[in-house]
C-alpha cells in the first residue's frame, strides 16, 4: 500500500513536469495528436501506479518518450507549414458572407444541426448575420459576424477613450509583489505608508491589494474569520 | 529549441541505457545459466552435497548479478525465479532427482527467457 502510495506520487510529479514541459497550450486547446499524448499519459502513469507488480521504469521512460515526441512534434510544426497543416490540419470555412459551404461540411462530417448549436452558442442564431465561421484545428468554431452585426465599439462613434492599463498586483494573502512594485517604480515602503493612512498597520493582513493606471489604490483587508 | 536539445540528449541517453541494459541481461543470465549448468553436472554424477553446495553458489551468484533486475523486469517474473530456485534448493536437499531435473529445465528456460524477451526483436515488438 505505501508502495503504491509513494509511486504514485512520482508518477503524479512526472506527469504533472510532462504536461509543464508541453507547454500552456496544452490545457486550453489541444490538437489532436495532443489529445492523442495526454489520453496514453493518463494510461500509462496508471498501470504501474495500480500495479506494483510492473516497474516504475515501464511507466517512466514511455511517459518520457512521449515527452520528447510532442515536444519535437511541436517544434517541426512551429518551423514548416507544410508540416503543420500535416501534424495538426488546417482551418476550414464552414460559412462564407453568410452563406454554408456545404462541400467543406462534407468533407468534415459536420452535420447542420451541430454547426446551428455552435453559432448559437457565439450568440449568433442567423446564419445570414454571419460574415464567417471558421472550424479551427483545435475542434473550436469562430464566428466573424458581419460588420453590421457586431456590437458598436467607441471608434464607430469616434469617441476618444482614455488609456486602460491592468491593475498592478501588489499584495496578494498577505504576501507583498516587490518585483511588480519595483516596476511601477514603487516599494514597500511606499506601500506601508499608504495603507497606513487606511488603518492598515501590518502588510499581512492585507488580503489583496493593487494599483489601477490612474493611480488609485485598491485594498481588501482579511477577515478575522478566516 | 533548447528545451528539445535537452529532451532529445536525455532521450539518447535512454535509449543508450536501454541497450546497456539488454547487454547487461544476456551476461548476468549467461553467468546463472552457467551456475544452472555446474549443478546440472553435480546431479549427473550423482554428487548430491556438491549439487547442494552449488545452490548456494546459485543464490549467492543471483543475489549478486541480478540484484537490479526488477528495476527493469515485471516484478511477476523475479518471484517466479526465486521460487523456482528455492524448490531446487529443497529438492536437491531431499536428493529428488526427477523433481530436481525438472525445475531445472524450469529455472533455464525462465533465465533464458529473460533477455531474449527484452532484445529487439520483430516478434518482441508485435
Amino acid at each position: 500500500m505505501l508502495i503504491g502510495i509513494i509511486r504514485t506520487l512520482i508518477l503524479f510529479t512526472v506527469v504533472v513536469i510532462g504536461l509543464r514541459l508541453m507547454g500552456k497550450r496544452q490545457i486550453g486547446q489541444l490538437q489532436p495528436y495532443e489529445l492523442v499524448i495526454v489520453i496514453m499519459l493518463s494510461a500509462l502513469a496508471a498501470i504501474p501506479m495500480e500495479n506494483t507488480g510492473v516497474p516504475l521504469a515501464s511507466g517512466l521512460f514511455p511517459i518520457f518518450t512521449l515527452i520528447v515526441a510532442q515536444v519535437a512534434l511541436s517544434y517541426v510544426a512551429l518551423k514548416s507549414e507544410r508540416a503543420r497543416g500535416i501534424i495538426c490540419g488546417t482551418p476550414s470555412v464552414l460559412i462564407e458572407n453568410g452563406k454554408i459551404v456545404e462541400q467543406e461540411l462534407y468533407r468534415l462530417r459536420y452535420n447542420i444541426n451541430d454547426l446551428l448549436e455552435q453559432l448559437r452558442s457565439k450568440d449568433t442564431p442567423n446564419i445570414a448575420d454571419v460574415e464567417f465561421a471558421i472550424l479551427e484545428t483545435s475542434g473550436k468554431l469562430n464566428v466573424i459576424p458581419k460588420s453590421q452585426k457586431r456590437p458598436v465599439v467607441p471608434a464607430d462613434m469616434n469617441l476618444p477613450t482614455a488609456y486602460e492599463g491592468m491593475p498592478v498586483t501588489l499584495i496578494i494573502d498577505g504576501y507583498v509583489f516587490h518585483k511588480n512594485l519595483a516596476k511601477i517604480n514603487l516599494d514597500a515602503d511606499w506601500l506601508k505608508s499608504e495603507l497606513k493612512n487606511f488603518g492598515v498597520n501590518n502588510l499581512k493582513e492585507v488580503l489583496f491589494a493593487s494599483l489601477d493606471t490612474e493611480g488609485k489604490l485598491f485594498y481588501q483587508v482579511k477577515s478575522k474569520a478566516m | 529549441m533548447r528545451l528539445l536539445s535537452a529532451l532529445l540528449i536525455i532521450f539518447a541517453a535512454i535509449v543508450a541505457l536501454g541497450f546497456w541494459t539488454n547487454h547487461r541481461l544476456q551476461v548476468s543470465s549467461g553467468e546463472l545459466m552457467s551456475n544452472i549448468e555446474q549443478i546440472e553436472q553435480r546431479l549427473e554424477s550423482n554428487q548430491w552435497n556438491e549439487a547442494y553446495e552449488q545452490t548456494a553458489e546459485l543464490e549467492k551468484s543471483w543475489e549478486n548479478k541480478a540484484k537490479w533486475w526488477p528495476t527493469v523486469l515485471d516484478h511477476q517474473e523475479i518471484d517466479n525465479i526465486e521460487f523456482s530456485m528455492a524448490k531446487i534448493k529443497e529438492y536437491i536437499a531431499r536428493k529428488d532427482i526427477a523433481l530436481s531435473w525438472g525445475q531445472l529445465a524450469e529455472l533455464k528456460l525462465m533465465v533464458n527467457h529473460i533477455p531474449e524477451k527484452e532484445a529487439i526483436r520483430l516478434k518482441n515488438v508485435l
